[in-house]
């Protein structure tokens, strides 16, 4: 599928924790305790160098007043025009012709941790403890997703909360759900967050209350970035032009200066 | 301990306490940089997952900055010729040579896969500014070899037979692409932080923040020239360099007083201003850094102070200040609030920067007495090689 996505419906994942051990079966993964809970899915579940998805358990206050459990399953965004890999020198991050996913290549990897730090949702997580490490993030199952199937996670979940599928279909869905319900919360998320990503969330809490950066603008990472790029051919061009310039003209001042000096001393 | 080595009838190798002192931690931080490369960054260093970039990535940004010194005293000898200054070319070149090695030393220890680091020059990811600070800092670097090996020739080979002219015929056009290629690579270096527009706070996060690591590189590398010129000057001998040192920083004024007017004018525009006020940390940091580091010295240069040592010494201080400071203040202190934890270096990372850094001042040491790179070590070269050579031109 060439523009696939996910959505995650919130309100219906229960927290088992399937999405996360398919994750680790797939992934071919070792089993690593984060969170209190001491598992990929519990309070504060964090996504580390062996968890590339995670689902976090939330306790907050739905609009009834009540207090509920809520699971925020998160993994990668794969963004449509990821931050990673406008600032990836290297070239070790791509976006998959054949599935939109957001992949990582180790071979080319020169481990300047630079899509670490510029990533909004601070996804890439480092193997801190090996020699020659690499950058961890979910890859969507790229293969498996290029073959035809749906990524690990989303097919194992019991409760039908991850619903794989073409983006504008799967975005189409989300808004149907949103409309036809009033106790979602009327906004999709990933669907314009830093350009748009193709995991898209919806919610019957806010999303703030869920940990979800909210202060991400529309436009893509690259767009800053790239706003001060395309000046530089015109920096270098400039600069040759104006100081090789100067550099003749004050050769030429020189020049005529040391002849009316000849001259004058004649 | 002064031990007094002699090779041939030119190259001299004295060594004092210090000088030992100084071998022996460089020594050090080179057994440190080995542990780091065969035990992995989590092992060797402090970065995390919340900090993957630190102490080794400041001070890249740091003496990158202040090597701009070669860069503009280039620029006013080579394109405007202001023969003035051309007695502090060498010198300011080789302090930029060292700084750049500096960089590129700790930038090894910083990269996780250093076995691929030859993947940068092969890539061609034109959208990442890291690409093209990697790329133009190589160029610059041989290019800054080119002028060195200038400099080695003509004290080794003064007869000079084949080399001569074709280094004769090379060497303007090196030195009017070093002047130009720091352009490119001294702005990238803050463009690294506009990948950031959440993370990193709005008194730093702007589209100026690329050009005023432009400009700060400028004016931060001619007042680090200063400190060292006068620090070298009271080893080896002065006569006449204080007035031009002193006419040197106002040029770094002139610049200083254009970055803060812009600052001050771009800053009100993003409404930046209310953030410095608010007497968060974050503000007192911003004003520290632009009163102490950038205003103050700006003054300072416009009075009688520039004209004597021990101002020069202070603006000069002030200057560097600046630069180290405005780089701490975004790499560190603009970021912290988002990180959400601290950060500080280990023993190693530390360790390495200290070494590097020892090593590399004995190096500018022993230059300074072996090749004619300073005028009172070697006035016969600067008369019969340095001088002619311009007045060609």
């Amino acid at each position: 599928m060439k523009n696939s996505a996910v959505l995650v419906d919130l309100t219906k994942c229960i927290g088992c924790g399937s999405c996360t051990v398919a994750c680790k079966l797939w992934n071919d993964l070792e089993y690593s305790a984060t969170g209190v809970e001491g598992n990929a899915h519990g309070f504060d579940a964090e996504l580390d160098q062996n968890s590339w998805c995670v689902v976090d358990y939330e306790k907050v206050t739905n609009q009834a007043g009540e207090e509920v459990l809520r699971f925020a399953k998160h993994q990668c965004m794969h963004c449509l025009e990821p931050a990673c890999r406008t600032v990836c020198f290297a070239d070790a991050i791509t976006v998959s012709p054949d599935t939109g996913a957001v992949i990582y290549n180790p071979q080319k990897c020169v481990g300047c941790r630079y899509c670490m730090i510029a990533c909004p949702y601070d996804v890439p997580k480092y193997e801190w403890d090996k020699i020659f490490p690499s950058v961890i993030k979910c890859q969507m199952c790229e293969n498996k997703v290029a073959a035809g199937e749906a990524p690990a996670c989303t097919c194992v979940c019991p409760s039908n909360a991850l619903i794989f599928g073409d983006r504008d279909e799967v975005l189409a869905e989300a808004k149907a759900r949103i409309a036809a319900d009033s106790n979602y919360v009327n906004y999709v998320y990933g669907e314009n967050e830093v350009g748009g990503a193709r995991w898209l969330y919806i919610s019957d809490v806010p999303f703030e209350e869920l940990g979800f950066p909210m202060n991400l603008p529309t436009v893509p990472i690259e767009k800053p970035v790239h706003n001060f790029g395309k000046l530089q051919p015109a920096v270098y061009g400039g600069a040759a032009v104006i100081l090789g310039g100067l550099g003749l003209y004050t050769r030429r001042r020189m020049k005529i200066a040391a002849e009316k000096k000849e001259k004058g001393g004649k | 301990m002064n031990l007094t080595l002699t090779i041939g009838s030119k190259a001299k190798i004295q060594m004092s306490p210090v000088r030992w002192l100084l071998l022996i931690l460089g020594i050090g931080g080179l057994a440190l940089m080995v542990i780091r490369l065969l035990t992995g960054l989590g092992v060797s260093s402090n970065l995390s997952n919340e900090w993957p970039w630190g102490l080794w990535i400041y001070l890249d940004l740091v003496f990158i900055a202040v090597a701009g010194c070669g860069f503009a005293i280039n620029i006013l000898t080579f394109i405007f010729k202001v023969h003035e200054f051309e007695k502090f070319a060498r010198q300011a070149l080789l302090i930029s040579f060292l700084c750049y090695i500096f960089a590129l030393l700790l930038l090894f220890v910083e990269i996780g896969r250093w076995d691929n680091f030859y993947w940068i020059f092969v890539s061609f990811a034109v959208t990442s500014p890291l690409f093209e600070v990697a790329m133009c800092i190589a160029i610059y670097f041989i290019l800054q070899a080119y002028e060195m090996f200038n400099s080695w020739l003509e004290r080794y080979y003064p007869k000079g037979e084949f080399w001569r002219p074709i280094i004769k015929w090379l060497l303007p056009i090196v030195l009017f692409l070093a002047c130009i290629v720091p352009f490119g690579h001294q702005g990238s270096l803050g463009a690294l932080y506009l990948a950031m527009p959440t993370k990193l706070n709005v008194i730093w996060y702007s589209q100026f923040l690329p050009w005023g690591c432009l400009m700060s590189s400028l004016f931060g590398g001619i007042c680090f020239f200063a400190i060292i010129n006068r620090l070298t000057a009271k080893r080896y001998g002065d006569e006449c360099e204080t007035l031009s040192l002193g006419k040197l920083l106002k040029v770094a004024g002139v610049i200083m007083w254009v970055y803060i007017i812009i600052k001050v004018v771009e800053m009100a525009f993003r409404g930046a201003w209310a953030e410095v006020m608010s007497g968060s940390t974050e503000g007192i940091m911003f004003i520290i850094e632009l009163l102490l580091g950038v205003i103050i010295p700006a003054i300072m240069i416009f009075t009688p102070a520039a004209k004597c040592v021990k101002g020069q010494v202070a603006i000069g201080l002030l200057g560097t200040f600046g630069v180290f400071i405005n780089r701490f203040n975004f790499i560190f202190v603009g970021m912290r609030d988002y990180a959400g934890v601290g950060y500080f270096p280990n023993f190693i990372e530390a360790g390495i920067a200290v070494g590097m850094a020892c090593l590399l001042i004995l190096v500018y040491v022993l230059c300074l007495e072996n090749l004619p790179l300073y005028r009172c070590n070697h006035e016969e070269e600067f008369e019969t090689a340095v001088l002619p050579m311009d007045k060609e031109d």
